[in-house]
């Protein structure tokens, strides 16, 4: 069995919110530090 | 006395992260999704993050940093009346503590069962009888079970050797090892969930969305109370790491960074907890409906009767699922623990040796109540109180105190001042309205449930318990700023 379209698309979404938002914000963090 | 500061902004976030992430992020987050329209429930929960955990979370960075002090000391500082707003948030957050201490005893007596599976083959009956040797009513205290006893014990000795060392050497240096670790467990959680036989159906019951779901305001309600409870706001925990912070500090960019790692936490986590449920359901041809828990039911139950069904790699599963559960919950409890023994410091000139100590005596002393054989009672009814009496109403009153009273402007500016992202005045909007009457609706609620009927059916007697606790509680903190000795 795979998973439905619809949860696959919400995963897909909770992935792309909380990493992406994280990694964002990572990456403005990091980017400070760079001369 | 000089202040204790961070030695990393690294150490800090780690440690904040350590904080948030907690049981709840285990035990709580992914059946709250489940039983709140699957993956829509992603939707109320982002925006209730949006607007009120992460705008009281710069809140709580911004009172501490710009006001360099525990909650009540930072508080008072802000406006001299409301110091005992945050030692409302400190007993609070010790009331916790002394039950918190408790899970985290179990979990260490489970994470040494975990090598042999030494729970046996009824979960129910060794958590109950073998574990907790539960009676039959809250008033029948009986013995000490020494199982939760010897853990209990043990959990302390851990917390006072951390706590002891200070925030450089004890609180951060132990969050750089526990908290790199705990994702390390969740992948390996996760990997070994997802790869059982009939995993998928159980993550498709915990992601499968109901959109229709999205008009109950219950749902809204519990996606606002997951996105406050899980971020260990109104807890006096966040002002009290944020005043450890140089005032140099960049506040908006790190309460994103740590509120977002607590939903990354909890989200993820969620595939390992249902896929897990899937497999179960799957192994004994049941409904995910008939097995899926949560909170204790499912760490303690439920979860050890699953890891006793795997195919392989048991015992190497159990070990990381209460490893992770052990990590979670002491890097949580070293937060409780020092937002009491900071607020103790800076009202009495103490030094943290001291401060440390008495903390953890009467911390210890408190908890014992939840050693004995009715404490799983006891930790249910104060539970149920103190997190909307105690948190919420703490979350209430500084959204009022700092947003209307001392200037949600005040704190924006200040947050903004070494920020990478700027809070703009939709935080404000967040700080002054939407937060507080989200929160106030909550209370509104419990309070109508808790009217309606005794909470779980408790004797009314025991239920009185709960609330003159609570009542304690908030009398303590209102005598508390009378007592002079302080830093200025």
């Amino acid at each position: 069995m795979v998973l439905s379209t619809g949860s696959f698309l919400m995963a897909v979404f909770g992935f792309i919110i909380l990493y992406g938002g994280l990694g964002l914000c990572l990456s403005i963090a990091l980017r400070k530090r760079m001369p | 006395m000089a202040r204790e500061v961070w030695n990393t902004r690294v150490g800090f976030i780690l440690a904040a992260i350590g904080s948030a992430v907690g049981l709840g992020n285990i035990w709580r987050f992914s059946y709250m999704a489940y039983e709140n329209g699957g993956g829509a429930f992603l939707i109320p929960y982002f925006v209730a993050l949006l607007t009120a955990g992460i705008p009281l979370m710069i809140l709580e960075f911004g009172l501490g940093s710009k006001f360099l002090g525990s909650a009540p000391l930072s508080l008072k500082r802000a406006k001299k009346s409301f110091e005992w707003i945050g030692w409302w948030g400190v007993i609070a957050s010790f009331i916790i503590t002394t039950y918190y201490s408790v899970i985290v005893g179990w979990s260490l007596v489970y994470l040494l069962k975990a090598f042999t599976l030494g729970w046996g083959a009824d979960t129910g009956a060794f958590f109950n009888n073998e574990l907790l040797h539960a009676s039959d009513s809250p008033w029948n205290l009986g013995n000490f079970s020494y199982p939760v006893l010897i853990g209990l014990l043990a959990t302390w000795l851990i917390i006072w050797v951390i706590e002891k060392k200070g925030v450089q050497a004890g609180i951060e240096r132990s969050s750089k090892i526990f908290i790199p670790l705990l994702w390390v467990l969740l992948i390996v959680l996760v990997l070994r969930a997802i790869t059982l036989e009939g995993s998928i159906n159980g993550i498709e019951w915990y992601l499968k969305p109901d959109f229709s779901k999205l008009t109950d305001i219950k749902v809204w309600q519990a996606a606002y109370g997951q996105a406050f409870y899980s971020l260990s706001l109104g807890m006096a925990i966040m002002i009290t790491y944020s005043s450890y912070l140089s005032k140099k500090s960049d506040i908006v960019n790190n309460a994103f960074i740590v509120s977002l790692a607590d939903g990354a936490f909890s989200f993820t986590m969620g595939f390992a907890i249902f896929g897990t449920l899937g497999y179960m359901a799957y192994a004994k041809g049941l409904g995910i409906e008939e097995v899926v828990a949560q909170s204790i039911g499912l760490a303690f139950v439920v979860l050890p009767e699953a890891l006793n069904m795997l195919p392989g790699l048991k015992a190497l599963t159990a070990v990381a699922f209460f490893l992770c559960i052990v990590i979670a919950a002491l890097s949580s409890l070293i937060s409780l623990v020092e937002a009491f023994a900071s607020s103790i410091m800076d009202k009495f000139e103490m030094k943290r040796g001291r401060a440390v100590d008495l903390t953890i005596g009467f911390g210890l002393l408190f908890s014992l109540i939840y050693a004995t054989r009715a404490g799983i009672y006891w930790l249910d009814i104060i539970d149920h109180f103190i997190n909307t009496y105690g948190l919420i109403i703490v979350g209430i009153l500084e959204t009022v105190a700092v947003g209307w009273i001392y200037g949600a402007d005040k704190i924006r500016e200040w947050a903004n001042t070494y920020s990478d992202i700027m809070a703009g005045v939709w935080w404000d909007v967040c700080i002054k309205v939407v937060t507080p009457v989200v929160l106030l609706y909550i209370v509104y609620i419990e309070t109508k449930s808790n009217l309606a009927a005794p909470y779980e059916g408790y004797d009314p007697a025991a239920i009185m318990v709960g609330v003159g606790v609570i009542v304690l509680g908030i009398f303590i903190s209102f005598l508390t700023p009378f007592i002079n000795k302080e830093v200025k």
